[in-house]
């Protein structure tokens, strides 16, 4: 967002207020980024590894989804199968044909993207519920395949995958996989900052608001959606490369309709229309799942009543709770945001 | 504008047999029509003549169910909607499709783009700074340069029309259709679209939808008439205000004999 510098209206004290609580702002912010960035540090091995580890790898995966659904207005279900065939890919390559973990982190990156830009072609045709209907359905075939062609282990996946050696042994000490987890996270949060100001992002922006009129003005739509699905893709093979590294192993059971589902409920409890709120969700998503079991075998009812709570309190989940108590502030202290474009925000 | 009036204007638009049905619906049945290079025509109709989808079909939104569409000599009839505005042809909508959650500049920006083309590029270039600069000015022209940061969505209807001219206009058409650009708007809004629409550049061709007879009569050289997907009647303004049909179909009753003067209720 830009920043400007406001001209006083309103005389000295309101100024004030208006200073102290940009300035409030930063510094939770830094704060936040500052124990974000020594998780391995000041936690235990077992939180920075659960905890840390899983939520940035859950969050990038949930940001595909809000990517796609922020920007392009596509809502997709497929984004844990095509984190399913990187993950796939990584573990085939490494464990039976021996290939550098790294090489293999890139072809798996590739060929997701390529099969999602084929399956994309064909279902950027279509629009809104007939579109979901279409990813949920790649998942589920997805899920069938992996768990019954036989080279890919069937039930059991495929076990023994090694991360890179800079990365180390994630269960031992999460460090080098957590950093790995919060380069990704950063790069793929700037590189979203960045593209939906270029001409293209503009242009997935228009085609979520109005494809019609986009058509019109001489857009490739269904070029565009496509291309959004594969850059969709490119962020979900991410997450499944560090998932599979991560766990050591891929099974059909991390990418059944349960986890498809789990994901779907992190991108709207963090807030479908912030990319943030992947993040925000996928940590709080996974400290009910980790910490839960001391108290209840209920997990499933509890992120249920979670989930509902939040999209009852904010139809933007918990990205849109933080920006709504933002404006709040600065409307009680007069900082007037008149309706100005807030990025990210669709008007009721 | 000292334009050679003997010289024939080349045909800018011609329609030969157009029809579209929708299962048993005629709505264009068998429509000709030729509109010549720089010409203002209104379409006017009551509604459910037609006039809409008329216009689906020269932007290509919708195909024909019979006949042919040539724009400068050219035969369109089957190209896609989105190469359309390659060759000088935009238009507007009658109920204003918006970028909602984008800026007043962003939307205008994105019909200069389209115009320009380049849209899969994912890096920001020199050019973008100057197509922003484009969408500024058509902004100031038509009235929205002090609102240029709000969302479209949060833009009051009578701005909102503006923006929908705007984004016809971005595109340096040859051929600029509006779809009833002065449904909803006040007397005052009315006039300032009316002064915007004759301030046009004259080599741009308009086709006007419009159900406001002060703006379409006072804008157009030439009025074409539907009715029930068919062309009725046509000629110049004042022939069309003399012609009974019109009136029993359309008007109503008799217009006023100076007829601008009169405001819409």
């Amino acid at each position: 967002m830009k920043r400007r510098r406001f001209p006083p209206p309103l005389g000295v004290g309101r100024v004030g207020a208006v200073q102290s609580w940009r300035w409030l702002k930063r510094l939770g912010l830094a704060g936040i980024l500052l124990v974000v960035l020594l998780v391995p540090q000041l936690f235990s091995t077992f939180f920075a590894s659960t905890i840390g580890v899983q939520s940035l790898v859950l969050g990038i995966a949930a940001a595909s989804i809000i990517f796609l659904n922020a920007i392009v207005g596509m809502v997709s279900l497929a984004q844990t199968a095509l984190y399913g065939i990187a993950a796939y890919t990584v573990a085939k390559l490494a464990v039976e044909q021996g290939v550098d973990p790294w090489m293999a982190a890139l072809v798996a990156v590739l060929i997701t993207v390529v099969v999602a830009l084929m399956f994309g072609a064909v279902a950027s045709r279509s629009e809104g519920i007939y579109f979901l209907m279409i990813t949920l359905a790649s998942a589920v075939i997805a899920y069938y395949f992996f768990s019954q062609v036989t080279t890919f282990g069937s039930h059991e996946g495929i076990n023994g995958v090694v991360p890179p050696a800079l990365l180390g042994k994630p269960f031992v000490d999460p460090t080098g996989m957590y950093y790995a987890a919060l380069i990704c996270s950063v790069l793929i949060y700037l590189l979203i900052w960045y593209l939906r100001r270029t001409p293209f992002g503009y242009a997935l922006q228009g085609v979520r608001d109005e494809p019609v009129r986009m058509r019109a003005l001489g857009f490739n739509v269904p070029l565009l959606r496509t291309a959004a699905f594969g850059f969709g893709a490119f962020m979900a093979a991410i997450a499944g490369v560090l998932l599979v590294w991560y766990n050591s192993n891929i099974s059909p059971g991390a990418i059944d309709l349960t986890r498809t589902i789990d994901l779907l409920t992190i991108a709207v409890i963090g807030g479908l229309r912030r990319l943030e709120g992947a993040w925000i969700g996928a940590l709080l998503f996974t400290i009910v799942q980790t910490y839960s079991p001391k108290y209840t075998d209920r997990f499933e009812t509890l992120i249920g009543l979670v989930f509902l709570a939040v999209i009852l309190a904010s139809p933007g989940g918990l990205a849109g709770i933080l920006g709504g108590v933002d404006r709040w502030v600065r409307r009680r202290i007069g900082e007037v945001g008149t309706a100005t474009v807030a990025p990210g925000q669709r008007q009721p | 504008m000292t334009t050679v009036q003997a010289a024939p204007r080349p045909v800018a638009l011609r329609l030969r047999g157009l029809s579209c049905h929708f299962g048993g619906v005629h709505a264009v049945a068998g429509v000709d029509l030729e509109v010549a290079g720089g010409e203002r025509r209104a379409i006017l109709g009551p509604n459910g003549a037609g006039k809409t989808t008329l216009f689906n079909l020269i932007s290509g939104e919708v195909f024909p169910t019979a006949g042919q569409i040539e724009v400068f000599g050219q035969v369109i009839t089957w190209v896609p909607s989105r190469k359309r505005i390659r060759l000088g042809l935009t238009r507007t909508y009658q109920t204003s499709r918006l970028f909602r959650m984008l800026s007043v500049l962003e939307n205008i920006y994105l019909a200069v783009l389209g115009a320009e083309g380049g849209h899969m590029r994912p890096v920001r270039l020199r050019q973008d700074r100057e197509y922003r600069t484009r969408a500024r000015e058509v902004a100031d022209r038509v009235g929205l340069a002090d609102r240029l940061d709000a969302a479209a969505g949060s833009l009051s209807h009578g701005e909102q029309r503006q923006l929908e001219v705007a984004l016809g206009l971005a595109g340096r058409p040859k051929i600029l259709m509006l779809d009833e650009p002065a449904a909803g708007l006040s007397p005052a809004e009315r006039g300032s679209l009316t002064g915007l629409l004759l301030s046009l550049d004259p080599a741009v061709t308009l086709l006007v939808v419009e159900h406001d007879m002060d703006v379409a009569l006072r804008v157009a050289e030439s009025v074409t008439v539907m009715h029930e997907g068919r062309i009725v009647a046509e000629g110049s303004p004042a022939d069309i205000r003399a012609n009974q049909r019109v009136h029993d179909l359309y008007l109503g009753q008799p217009h006023s004999p100076s007829g601008e003067g009169r405001v819409g209720a």
